[in-house]
């Protein structure tokens, strides 16, 4: 009897140390893929033109519970910016039901190339839903890019333009605060995880 | 002798497991993304901390030579970098940016190759490699 007693008990300890074991790795904060400066930059005071949406201004910042990605580039990258936007559609493509609560933006550093027919397609192309960013006003711009550490330069050398940027993604939070920096060259499985791990943090 | 009854036996049994448990998540807690400077450069795998002193601004304006970092570093897979930047501006350090008065720090989670342009080396280019 008391031993069958004390089989029940264990029974029922173990019933409650799955959950509560459970409980413990989840509280647990993954080291994240991505740089993290400190003190966070705060962004959730910039805006920039979405003229995916007629021109409305885009306030840097997710929406409550949610995540904000945020990529700066141009339409005419050959390389870093589409594979970035690509790395970004496969790490929410994995994320499954959760890529509902992280959207996406991004800014053009070549305005004068990335106009209304251009930069809206070229975005959705990657994200359908994501929000293209333009302004032609560049100390707008730079204000912005300087905040989230972006640095871009766009000149023009022998009749043909040429563009150099830093290819970092950005993900901020709720509150407006640039809460990871991604170095190009992340990976999209990286992306996911971090992306995954900062959704439990919101 | 007096038996205790089971749902006793049981309730002594979670509340030992739930303090057990509540002991190994202790510290797990704080989900906060803040990074504590002081933490951060503990944290650094060794020769990867890095400090940019005030002033480097001026004098990489003045012509002088800079070197803080070195041109490239191998790391592997796990190790921390730490950059604290006590200059009254930003620099980019290759892949990372850190603002004045700003500690970056990364754990290398995935092997690659990270790529930028450094404002605190001769070479105007850093290069990670990470294995």
């Amino acid at each position: 009897m008391n031993r069958a007693r004390n089989r029940a008990a264990a029974v029922l300890a173990l019933a409650a140390l799955a959950p509560a074991a459970a409980a413990c790795g989840e509280d647990e904060p993954r080291e994240l893929a991505g740089a993290v400066r400190d003190p966070l930059p705060e962004v959730g005071e910039l805006a920039l033109p979405d003229i995916a949406n007629d021109g409305e201004p885009y306030t840097f910042g997710a929406e409550e519970d949610e995540l904000q990605i945020v990529y700066f580039g141009y339409t005419h990258c050959p390389d870093v910016c589409p594979t970035t936007m690509a790395d970004v559609r496969t790490a929410l493509a994995d994320l499954g039901d959760d890529a509902e609560r992280v959207e996406v933006a991004m800014a053009t550093i070549d305005p004068n190339r990335d106009t209304e027919d251009v930069l809206p397609g070229y975005v959705q192309s990657f994200v359908p839903d994501a929000h293209a960013l333009r302004t032609t006003d560049d100390t707008q711009l730079r204000e912005v890019a300087d905040t989230f550490g972006v640095s871009y330069r766009v000149e023009e050398v022998d009749g043909e333009i040429e563009v150099a940027h830093s290819g970092s993604l950005y993900a901020v939070d709720d509150e407006g605060n640039l809460v990871v920096t991604w170095p190009f060259g992340t990976s999209s499985e990286d992306l996911r995880l971090d992306i995954e791990a900062l959704l439990e943090r919101t | 002798m007096t038996r205790p009854p089971l749902g006793r036996l049981a309730l002594a049994a979670l509340v030992a497991l739930t303090l057990a448990t509540a002991a190994a998540c202790s510290g797990d807690d704080d989900a906060s993304l803040e990074v504590d400077a002081a933490d951060a450069a503990d944290e650094a795998s060794e020769g990867l901390h890095f400090v940019i002193p005030a002033g480097t601004g001026d004098r990489i304006d003045d012509g002088e030579p800079v070197e803080i970092l070195p041109g490239s570093l191998d790391v592997e897979v796990g190790d921390v970098i730490v950059i604290e930047n006590e200059d009254e501006r930003g620099h980019l350090v290759g892949p990372f940016f850190v603002g004045a008065g700003e500690t970056v720090s990364q754990r290398f989670a995935s092997p690659g190759e990270y790529v930028g342009e450094c404002s605190v080396h001769p070479s105007g280019e850093l290069v990670v490699r990470v294995t």
